[in-house]
């Protein structure tokens, strides 16, 4: 092979096949990776100059209107949105509502919360405290359970996001229910279930403090 | 593909001439004797050095070339080549160097004979010059790109300058011949009929045309024998004929004034004919040689009009050839991915600078909202918690089912008379899709809130089985108005209708001696309602 195509020729060939590797390499392996990730990292930073623009344009309004924020923060306060969810508190106004309402019956599950992330209360060293709550009710009729969501909804401490409610009549009024509840006794007639989510938002300090006091307290 | 520039060698009896492009067109670079020592290796130096390592063209110019016309009945397309191949090795048994080339003539169909295509086979033998000249061009290492016959590649330069020096409106002849003696001192005479090969001579004469009498009465001599081997061909006066002859002029006019035949006579030098045939040649070779032009104009060719087949060849030329393409797609490759790296490098520059102007602007905004908000603080205002909180609680809202608005709605649409038995509401999943997707999905819904909504609610009635359906289904729309009156921004769907039931639903009876009315089940009906929080 040598002798027909010549060292020289062989060695062009070499030559170009390994300069078409390292250019191929340098290319697929290192370039074209490191400008997908300069196109990424520009897009972040883009959105982040937006954001301290926003800001900016925010924190440069009137007085007026500081002072209207101010008032609607002052709201979330006494709304408790910025406590530690104390589930004895909960507890309360959980039995205050069943009471205010008459329904008939309202099984609460406070799941255990969690911290989860949140782009606005990381900006003011906050945490986003998150519980899911679900509650079962049995009620006579179903305007009760209307009640009942009703006053969570102006007394719970925090804010209650509704994920889903499902309210559903099981049977209907008859003579039979009639002379029951002429008896005294109230017949389930309406069954409900409602999945809500606890939120509040408390500074990372007071986060971490209860937690060290969990700790202390299990031991 | 043969390129413009190229090295020619021309294997005579006596010697080898090697031409190749100088600085003044095609010029002979030396002729080298059979018999001078070191043979192959002088010749593979001056190839690679001399002759810069251009491709080779092998030209023969020997007196030994054997031509047959032979006559090859017609076959399909597919079968002709191998039957082409089958007569060449018939024709020609003892000469490996061999090919074949097709006349424009045909011979039709006779008593004796199907109709045929006419060739010219041609081949020659594997002497010890043409071993010489392999084994230097394999030496040499320089890419081969074709070996050939020069009476068969002169005959299109014959047709080519017979064409040019004819003058408009005179018919072109029949016959050329073309007459021109060559280094080695050889009397190459090549004769063209209808533009084709006829025959070619190759006849010692004086070697000088210092006796321009003698020298011109030899070649007349000669051109005389030609013609009558042109008679045997069937040449006649009334055809026409050209004759171009390669001479000094002084030899040349000597030539023209003695020939008798009716003829139209050309004495022209060597750089007069490679002028008119557009060829680049030296200035100062010897002007009454013709070999010159024969390797000028099969230098130029971009395909030889009779390359040669010999297993010698194809083991040097094939490969070269592949290891050329090879360079060749490497040299694109090589191209193609270094403009993608510089293309990529710059691009890549560019956004890290940009990176870096964004993130100098950040920092700088960023000092002066930190300044703002130490303003704000100096004023008693918490700033960045307001303003984080109120966000968040924004944020919240977006996402949530807000009952008591939603309930009072359906309430104020259902009026005293209806009653709910079912009301439900749970979040959408969020689908931000194109119409296109969604078509492909078959949701061809037209609701342009489609992609703000946040919750579905949905309330199901029992109206009794007794009920007039056109009248029911009057009702269940001007319920849906109501509800959408009293819940503006949102979207109203009636997913069911009294109807009676079809064959999805599923019918239930445990009494049978309940009568038709009573035995009869009610209508259920839904009604969706999507929106968002206001």
């Amino acid at each position: 092979m040598i002798a027909v195509l010549g060292l020289k020729r062989i060695l062009v060939v070499l030559c170009l096949v390994a300069l078409n590797c390292a250019l191929a390499g340098g290319l697929y392996l290192y370039l074209v990776p490191e400008v997908q990730k300069a196109e990424k990292e520009i897009r972040t930073v883009r959105s982040k100059e937006t954001a301290v623009r926003g800001d900016i344009d925010n924190i440069q309004l009137e007085f007026e209107q500081l002072a209207k924020q101010q008032n609607e923060y002052e709201a979330l306060r006494s709304d408790g949105f910025f406590t530690n969810q104390s589930r004895r508190h909960a507890q309360e106004v959980f039995l205050a509502a069943k009471q205010y309402s008459g329904v008939m019956d309202a099984r609460v599950n406070v799941k255990p919360g969690a911290v989860v992330a949140n782009e606005h209360a990381q900006k003011a060293d906050q945490v986003m405290l998150e519980s899911p709550v679900q509650i079962d009710f049995t009620s006579v009729d179903d305007t009760d359970i209307y009640e009942y969501i009703y006053y969570l909804d102006q007394v719970f401490p925090g804010y209650l996001s509704v994920n889903s409610v499902n309210i559903s009549r099981k049977s209907s009024l008859n003579e039979t229910i009639l002379r029951a509840i002429a008896t005294g006794v109230k017949p389930p007639l309406v069954e409900g279930t409602i999945s809500l989510t606890w939120r509040t938002m408390v500074s990372k300090a007071d986060y971490a403090s209860s937690l060290d006091q969990q700790a202390g307290g299990m031991q | 593909m043969l390129g413009s520039s190229k090295t020619v060698l021309l294997i005579g009896d006596e010697s080898l001439s090697i031409y190749s492009s100088g600085m003044k067109g095609l010029e002979l670079i030396e002729s080298v004797p059979w018999g001078a020592d070191k043979f192959e290796e002088n010749i593979a130096k001056t190839i690679t050095k001399d002759c810069s390592g251009r491709s080779v063209v092998i030209l023969n110019d020997m007196v030994e070339q054997h031509y047959r016309k032979e006559r090859v009945p017609r076959v399909n397309i597919m079968d002709r080549k191998n039957v082409v191949k089958r007569k060449l090795n018939v024709a020609f048994p003892n000469y490996p160097v061999r090919a074949a080339f097709a006349l424009k003539e045909k011979l039709p169909k006779t008593d004796k004979a199907p109709p045929s295509n006419v060739y010219i086979f041609a081949a020659a033998p594997q002497s010890e010059q043409y071993a010489k000249t392999m084994d230097a061009v394999r030496r040499s290492l320089a890419s081969v790109t074709g070996y050939a016959l020069l009476p068969v590649e002169a005959a299109n330069m014959v047709k080519t300058l017979a064409a040019k020096l004819t003058p408009k409106g005179r018919k072109k002849s029949k016959w050329v011949v073309f007459i021109g003696q060559h280094q080695s001192g050889g009397l190459r005479q090549v004769v063209i009929k209808d533009g084709e090969l006829a025959l070619t001579r190759m006849t010692p004469v004086v070697d000088s045309d210092a006796d321009a009498d003698l020298w011109a009465s030899e070649v007349y001599q000669e051109f005389q024998a030609t013609l009558s081997y042109m008679a045997r061909f069937g040449f006649q006066t009334d055809d026409g004929l050209d004759i171009i002859c390669v001479a000094n002029p002084p030899a040349g006019e000597i030539l023209s004034g003695i020939i008798d035949t009716e003829a139209n006579v050309y004495a022209m030098t060597a750089s007069e004919i490679a002028k008119k045939l557009g060829l680049s040649i030296s200035s100062y070779i010897d002007q009454r040689y013709a070999d010159i032009l024969h390797a000028a104009w099969t230098g130029k060719q971009a395909r030889l009009q009779l390359p040669m087949q010999a297993k010698e060849l194809d083991r040097i030329s094939k490969p070269r050839q592949s290891a050329g393409i090879i360079v060749l797609v490497l040299l694109l490759s090589v191209a193609y991915l270094g403009y993608q790296v510089y293309q990529k490098t710059g691009l890549l520059a560019e956004t890290n600078e940009n990176i870096h102007d964004t993130l100098t602007r950040t920092a700088r905004l960023s000092a002066e909202y930190e300044e703002e908000v130490k303003k704000k603080e100096a004023l008693g205002f918490d700033v960045r918690m307001v303003q984080s909180a109120i966000a968040v609680k924004d944020e919240l809202d977006r996402d949530n089912i807000d009952l008591m608005p939603l309930f009072q709605g359906i309430g104020a649409g259902m009026g005293r008379d209806l009653r709910v038995d079912v009301v439900s509401a749970e979040k959408l999943k969020s689908n931000i899709l194109s119409p296109a997707v969604k078509a492909l999905q078959g949701d061809f819904s037209n609701d342009p809130n489609a992609d703000k909504n946040v919750y579905v609610a949905r309330i199901q009635l029992t109206f009794p089985s007794t009920t007039d359906i056109d009248r029911g289904n009057k009702e269940i729309d001007a319920l849906k108005e109501r509800i959408q009156k009293a819940l503006p921004g949102h979207t109203v769907e009636v997913e069911k209708y009294l109807k009676d039931i079809e064959y999805v639903d599923e019918l239930v009876m445990d009494d049978a001696k309940k009568s038709k009315e009573e035995a009869a089940q009610d209508f259920v009906i839904s009604l969706a309602i999507k929106g968002a929080n206001t």
